[in-house]
């Protein structure tokens, strides 16, 4: 097996490789081999990033974003954890929906994008509905199976002890979907981040997106450039949050994997 | 001694397969049975209908006089794989039973946990603790429950062989201290003479009494002694010789 290394050692060849990446791009710039107009270049992305920050719109369209996606994620996420319970619980509702279910699951959901925007306007209610839209099917369909797949013997030996149906419910039936749940989580973040960005290019006023598309509408790449890096920080940030929370909620189950 | 468990012309089907065929059975109160038979004769789904887990095609059970699905809490069932609650401590664990009831005893708890040798694991999960201590959480869980009737469903199955004897060794101390009532499945003979007051042998399927026998081997035993005790050996060969007919059917009848 490869060790990891020492903290440190990792963080040196970690900087290093950023080091050799900015160089690289810094000098076929400068050297003339790639236009700096396609392609920019990191020390005028890193002006620009310094620039807007210190102006303070890029807060303000950052915010608009991380509500869309935090607003989508949360109500997408909670419909669709207790839509999950109810399927599980009704297998007739089950039954009667699931090819419907399926069918809407199947479709690319930002596809609804021009939908939303005509029906909730170009604000912010649209992203979020996108968003939901996203993150709703694969917490139920995660929570679901969940159910589906907990351990009969650990529900029949809890049953033998003479517990009640909300007894084994609370006990066993929750917690064994609880790693379902958090997988389905950790996915619908990052889509919906996705569906804001995307619903912002597509028709908005604010947000990251609407940077982006504004940017590349004025054939300015160090603006979207300086956007992606946003957005990447953004995502890396929550994805770090989840696998934080993650490990604290499921510590039983040993190592999980982080970056 | 009064009846704790009878089973009275039990037949299971599954589908076209009938795997019980009118078994009847009574177990006295604080009496030590095992029951031993071929892979797929049917001895678990005999637990499972006692314990209220299955409907039976034909006959009935009861457990204190309380027929097989009002028997709830007066029984206790150890499963062959490990039933406990993986994202609960070992005490959680052990407390389960009591929370069922509504009211955890946390000096039980302890003391439960330290007869069973597991003080310094408490606030171990089960992925944290071998096998052989699995099994003693187990264990500790069944006596919290504080069953009548102990139905086990080759509890030590699993476990390597040294662990086994270990595990039976300690299993049969307590068990010879409390005398609850015990209905034991095993594929292992040699455990079901040495822990038994009787041994039943359920024939190929369809399962139906074969046998049973009586294990005069005097109490308190000790596996070591037991095992190697003339009586042990006649016995030993005795259901042996029976059980091997069964298992030798039941491997020519496919499944």
């Amino acid at each position: 097996m490869m060790t990891k290394g020492s903290r440190s050692e990792r963080w040196v060849l970690r900087l290093l490789v950023l080091g050799l990446i900015v160089a690289l791009w810094e000098g076929v710039c400068r050297t003339g081999l790639a236009s700096e107009f396609w392609v920019s270049r990191p020390f005028l992305i890193v002006a620009r990033l310094w620039e807007t920050v210190r102006a303070g719109t890029v807060w303000f369209h950052m915010g608009v974003t991380v509500i869309e996606t935090v607003s989508g994620f949360v109500l997408g996420a909670l419909a669709g954890i207790l839509a999950g319970f109810a399927l599980a619980r009704w297998r007739r509702a089950h039954v009667a929906l699931e090819p419907y279910l399926m069918g809407v699951y199947s479709l690319p959901r930002v596809a609804l994008a021009p939908l939303f925007i005509m029906w909730f306007g170009i604000g912010i209610p649209s992203k979020i509905m996108l968003a939901i839209s996203i993150v709703f099917f694969i917490l139920l369909i995660n929570t679901y199976v969940g159910v589906q797949n907990v351990d009969r013997d650990l529900v029949n030996s809890v049953k033998t002890m003479g517990a009640s149906p909300r007894f084994v419910t609370r006990r066993v039936v929750l917690p064994s979907c609880i790693p379902w749940i958090f997988s389905g989580l950790r996915i619908s973040m990052a889509l919906a981040l996705t569906a804001s960005v995307v619903g912002e290019m597509l028709a908005a006023q604010y947000g990251l997106g609407f940077l982006l598309a504004r940017a590349s509408g004025t054939f300015d790449t160090t603006g979207i450039f300086m956007v992606l890096i946003i957005l990447a920080l953004l995502a890396i940030g929550t994805y770090n949050l989840m696998a934080r929370l993650e490990k604290r909620l499921l510590h039983w189950q040993g190592e999980t994997a982080s970056i | 001694m009064p009846q704790k468990v009878s089973v009275s012309g039990l037949s299971i089907a599954f589908g076209a397969t009938r795997a019980l065929d009118r078994v009847s059975l009574t177990v006295a109160d604080g009496e030590f049975v095992s029951i031993v038979g071929p892979s797929g004769c049917g001895k678990s789904t005999m637990l499972n209908v006692i314990a209220g887990l299955l409907a039976p095609a034909e006959g009935s059970t009861h457990v204190a006089g309380i027929d097989g699905n009002g028997a709830g809490s007066r029984i206790g069932y150890m499963f062959q794989k490990d039933t406990l609650l993986p994202w609960a401590t070992a005490l959680e664990n052990v407390c389960l039973p009591m929370d069922v009831k509504g009211a955890r005893d946390w000096h039980k708890a302890r003391a439960l946990i330290q007869l069973m040798d597991l003080t310094g694991f408490e606030g171990h999960y089960p992925n944290q603790l071998s096998g052989g201590m699995r099994k003693r959480v187990q264990l500790a869980r069944l006596l919290a429950q504080d069953p009548e009737v102990l139905l086990m469903d080759e509890p030590f199955g699993a476990l390597d062989a040294q662990t086994r004897l270990i595990i039976q060794e300690e299993f049969l101390k307590i068990w010879e201290r409390q005398r609850k009532t015990v209905l034991f499945v095993t594929h292992d003979l040699q455990e079901a003479i040495a822990l038994s007051d009787r041994v039943v042998l359920i024939s190929a399927r369809p399962g139906r009494i074969k046998a049973t026998y009586t294990v005069d081997l005097p109490r308190p035993r000790q596996i070591e002694s037991v095992l190697a005790h003339p009586r042990f050996m006649a016995q030993f060969q005795e259901i042996w010789a029976s059980l091997k007919q069964e298992v030798l059917a039941a491997r020519e009848r496919p499944a």
